[in-house]
């Protein structure tokens, strides 16, 4: 067996020492003579792909970590419902008094900013329980507009059941709001 | 600015002629090591010269780039073995060449015979069908003063894996001889 392994040896040595032309390295040094060497490990091939990720880093950390401006959801749609129901209508006034300018509720700068994480899942959050898009307009960037009427509509209706298998109807007793003191 | 910039080409004169200088003992030591490396592949002696000069300029282009001058050696081989690879595929001249060598023997060993001839042709022939891992552990083992230590640090693995693909190498090149 180790005669077997040293033949083999032997015969792989003898099939590899082969020696280069005298030549050879004359040949080598005259070549890399010509070549240009790299001054410094920098590589241009790398530029294009790196501009391209260092940019896409860019434009996710400008565009996914700004803050967006958008309005709470219920603790200020409620404050607002209490406070339209706390003052009674009225009726029309026996003297003529100045015309109040038309109410408009907007979102205080001083609100939480939600990011648009926040945002998306604030508007899932809304398609869940089937607002209807219309009650909510938006006045300008970063502010959202609550009708005071559709917001007490909001309130004391309920969202449709989305159709489905029949179902025997439900009677719902009128909700009772409790709006606070 | 005068003064500054001609010392500054000075001394990037003086780093290109280190590099020359480095290079040329580099050159020195492993010329043989890369011709046999690329002998191994390609099995033509011309052909295998070709190699090993574009291994050289490829090695000098780059040199810069390697941070352990102590790896040079294992870093040509595997430019060599890779460069050897692409040369006998891209050029098809594989069946040609084999025919050649049938036909004209190699001249480097001194066959005194057909018989030898024949088994020279059946041990290329062996070491072409073994594996690549297995074909590069054996063709620079079979390269003279080449031990399991300096095949392992060539081919930058354990030595208990040099010594298993040695093994195997063997082992099929002996069923394939018989």
């Amino acid at each position: 067996m180790n005669d077997d392994q040293d033949n083999l040896d032997r015969e792989l040595r003898a099939l590899f020492s082969v020696d280069p032309s005298p030549d050879l390295q004359a040949r080598i040094r005259h070549r890399t003579t010509q070549a240009p060497v790299r001054s410094f490990p920098f590589s241009w091939r790398w530029m294009i792909p790196g501009f391209a990720v260092a940019s896409a880093l860019i434009a996710l950390v400008l565009f996914r970590g700004a803050p967006v401006q958008v309005a709470p959801s219920t603790p200020v749609t409620a404050e607002i419902v209490r406070s339209e129901l706390a003052s009674p209508p009225q009726s029309p006034p026996s003297t003529v008094e100045p015309a109040k300018p038309a109410r408009q509720e907007t979102i205080p700068a001083e609100q939480p900013r939600r990011t648009q994480t926040q945002l998306e899942l604030l508007g899932a959050l809304s398609a869940m329980t089937i607002v209807p898009a219309a009650s909510v307009s938006s006045p300008g960037p970063g502010r959202i507009e609550l009708s005071p009427m559709k917001l007490l509509e909001l309130t004391t209706t309920l969202a449709p059941v989305p159709q489905a298998a029949p179902l025997r109807p439900i009677e719902l007793e009128p909700l009772n709001l409790r709006l606070g003191d | 600015m005068d003064d500054y910039s001609e010392r500054l080409n000075t001394s990037f004169l003086t780093m290109e002629e280190d590099l020359q200088r480095e290079f040329e003992l580099r050159i020195a030591e492993s010329t043989t090591l890369a011709f046999r490396v690329a002998f191994g592949v390609v099995r033509n002696r011309e052909d295998a010269e070709d190699v090993a000069q574009e291994a050289f300029a490829r090695a000098y282009k780059n040199f810069t780039r390697l941070r352990d001058r102590e790896q040079f050696r294992a870093w040509l081989v595997r430019i060599t073995w890779r460069l050897a690879l692409d040369h006998l595929r891209s050029h098809k001249r594989r069946i040609r060449r084999e025919d050649h060598h049938a036909a004209t023997g190699d001249r480097h060993i001194p066959a005194v015979n057909v018989v030898e001839k024949e088994r020279v042709h059946r041990l290329w022939k062996a070491i072409d069908a073994l594996p690549e891992k297995l074909r590069i552990a054996i063709v620079l083992a079979g390269i003279e003063e080449q031990n399991i230590q300096e095949i392992a640090v060539l081919l930058d693995l354990p030595e208990g894996t040099v010594k298993s693909r040695l093994f195997h190498a063997r082992h099929r090149l002996k069923e394939l001889l018989q």
